[in-house]
């Protein structure tokens, strides 16, 4: 295709490197903004530095926050003996909607995939083991390792569950099975084995 | 299950082809190399989404076209129709799959056994000439289109092998991990790794147990009565490296299994590590097909590994004992009768065995047979009324009827 312009061509590049955007979309979204008002190119601009400026990763739990430390670390209605384990930012707010869980997290950023290139190292497993270890303020005692349900996030179960069992801390998963209102009968065989490999006893 | 009609566009040698076909019989005749063969790889992609020669959807598109849809309606035993299409766009390396007009996402879910399909061409000798993939191939394609579950088993255990050998890799490579993370790492991919080799295996074993009856019965029918064909599983876990006979032994648990592939991936690992690739596993093993021949002299039974002794012909007749055992069980299990596509299979046999093939076609449902000459239509005739056998002659991607 001819290349109309080169500073139409940057942007489309820019976003077409987002996640889930392919060139298409790019292409859309550039033509939008290009017909947008001027102010509103510049909120949008804003918005897009003030986040990298402002936004930064809790000291403690590694979430994203605007302090050094964020609000569900630093509540006082929060059980700090407990801590549930997550991939990723949007699964806090997952479990946070809830409004079952009162303890704290831990944010990890990714999961363990050697193939991607990402070890231990490149995911905040060193954190979670200081705050386990090393941290002379820490009282917990349960973790809840709330991962997702993909080989990668099994392995890192697995993987967190190894390291972490020596410090005699209390190690859950959340459960894989049935979706609430659903019949057995209607489940497909993978939900349910899945379902009978994390039974609970009664 | 009966495929009514199939749409060719832009596949392989076809610029756009309708065909009807006959719920019965089904010859499909012309020169080789005129497009016979085509057309049933169009019936395995809207059966599976897949070529069943294994080729790479790209060399299915036509010359000078840069994209392919093949497309049949399937009729169910109690009369439900099923529009499935599956088209490939090469320059956005593309493949869509639909199942009456809506897209296929999770296509092993929606798709996968749904269609069954049996094929036997001279592409199918590979399962005893062929190396051990081949007949993992054959076998996994097989219990998968019964189990969904043993389909999900493959699939993570394939994901798991290829995380645990990037990790041999990085480490080997680069010393990408500290001495620890890297020995924590290793030793949880090898407990997955045991899990899912050892429900695999299990899986495997139980499957042979059943599916023995079935290739015994056709084999018989095929071959001398007193020869007695065996599939063994060869797995490095059982009796120090023989070949595992669970017909004699039993079945163990997969816990017991799990325990094993433990033991062996620690004994390994450090020939694991040295080489950078993952040894043991599920992965690793293959079948073995053994002819027991009754000794005249000995009185006692003579055990002929295939591979290393059997002749063409012995091999042949063990494929389509397979293949027809294949179709028995599937249509068991499945509820639910198989196409069967006999390409170009009758050429090479002797004409008894034709013969007696072709005297009990009639016990199978849909038949599409591919040949190069009308030889056997007589024989065929004998067996087939006049409106239950449809003749497709093709001539450099045209099809007559
Ligand atoms: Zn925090």
């Amino acid at each position: 295709m001819l290349n109309i312009s080169d500073t139409l061509e940057t942007l489309v590049t820019e976003l077409s490197r987002l996640p889930g955007i392919g060139r298409k979309t790019a292409q859309r979204l550039s033509m939008f903004i290009i017909k947008q008002p001027r102010e509103d190119v510049e909120k949008l601009t804003l918005a897009l530095m003030d986040i990298k400026d402002r936004i930064k990763f809790c000291r403690v739990c590694c979430n994203i926050t605007e302090d050094e430390v964020c609000r569900i670390c630093c509540s006082e209605k929060r059980s700090r003996s407990i801590i549930c384990v997550v991939e990723e930012p949007q699964d806090v707010y997952a479990i946070e909607k809830t409004n079952e869980f009162r303890g704290l997290y831990h944010v990890l950023h990714g999961r363990i995939s050697p193939l991607e290139g990402i070890g231990p190292d490149d995911i905040r497993v060193r954190e979670l083991i200081y705050r386990l270890e090393d941290d002379p303020e820490s009282k917990i005692e349960e973790l809840i390792l709330a991962l997702n349900p993909t080989v990668e996030g099994e392995t890192t179960i697995l993987y967190l569950s190894r390291i972490i069992r020596p410090l005699g801390i209390r190690i859950s998963r959340i459960a894989r099975g049935l979706p609430i209102g659903s019949d057995i009968e209607l489940a497909d065989e993978i939900t349910l084995a899945k379902a009978i490999e994390g039974r609970i006893t009664i | 299950m009966l495929l009514r009609n199939l749409t060719l566009r832009n596949f392989r040698n076809y610029a756009g082809q309708d065909i009807i076909f006959n719920p019965r019989f089904n010859f499909i005749h012309g020169n080789n190399g005129e497009g016979k063969t085509n057309i049933l790889e169009a019936v395995s992609f809207v059966s599976y989404g897949r070529s069943f020669l294994g080729s790479a959807e790209a060399d299915c598109v036509r010359f000078e076209s840069d994209d392919f849809d093949v497309s049949g309606v399937y009729e169910n035993e109690i009369g439900n129709l099923y529009d499935v299409s599956a088209g490939y766009i090469k320059s956005l390396k593309k493949k869509t799959i639909r199942l009456n007009k809506e897209k296929v996402n999770r296509y092993s879910t929606e798709i996968f056994g749904k269609f069954p399909v049996v094929f036997l061409s001279p592409h199918s000798l590979n399962i005893t000439y062929g190396n051990p993939a081949e007949r993992r191939k054959f076998f996994d394609m097989l219990i998968a289109q019964t189990s969904r579950l043993y389909l999900d088993l493959l699939k993570d255990m394939v994901r798991v092998l290829k995380q645990k050998n990037a990790l041999l890799k990085n480490q080997l490579a680069s010393k990408a991990y500290s001495r620890e993370d890297f020995m924590n790492l290793l030793e949880t991919y090898n407990k997955s790794l045991s899990k899912l080799s050892s429900e695999i295996v299990y899986r495997r074993l139980r499957f042979l147990e059943e599916f023995i009856v079935y290739f015994r019965k056709s084999f018989g029918f095929l071959m001398a009565a007193d020869d007695e064909p065996c599939i063994d599983y060869d797995s490095e876990l059982f009796d120090e490296g023989k070949p595992m006979k669970f017909q004699v032994s039993g079945i163990p648990a997969p816990d017991e299994i799990k325990r094993k592939y433990e033991d062996m991936m620690k004994l390994r690992s450090g020939l694991e590590i040295s080489r950078g690739v993952s040894l043991v596993g599920a992965h690793r093993n293959d079948y073995l097909f053994t002819l027991r021949k009754k000794g005249s002299f000995t009185g006692g039974s003579v055990e002929f590994g295939l591979k290393n002794f059997a002749s063409q012909g012995e091999h042949k007749t063990f494929v389509i004992a397979l293949k027809l055992a294949e179709y028995h069980f599937l249509k068991d299990k499945l509820g639910n009768s198989p196409l069967l596509l006999l390409d170009d299979l009758l050429s090479e046999l002797d004409h008894g065995r034709v013969s007696k093939i072709v005297s009990h076609l009639m016990d199978y449902g849909q038949i599409f047979l591919t040949a190069t000459d009308l030889t056997y239509d007589n024989e065929l005739k004998r067996f087939y009324g006049s409106n239950e056998i449809s003749y497709f002659n093709v001539t450099a991607g045209k099809v007559k009827s």
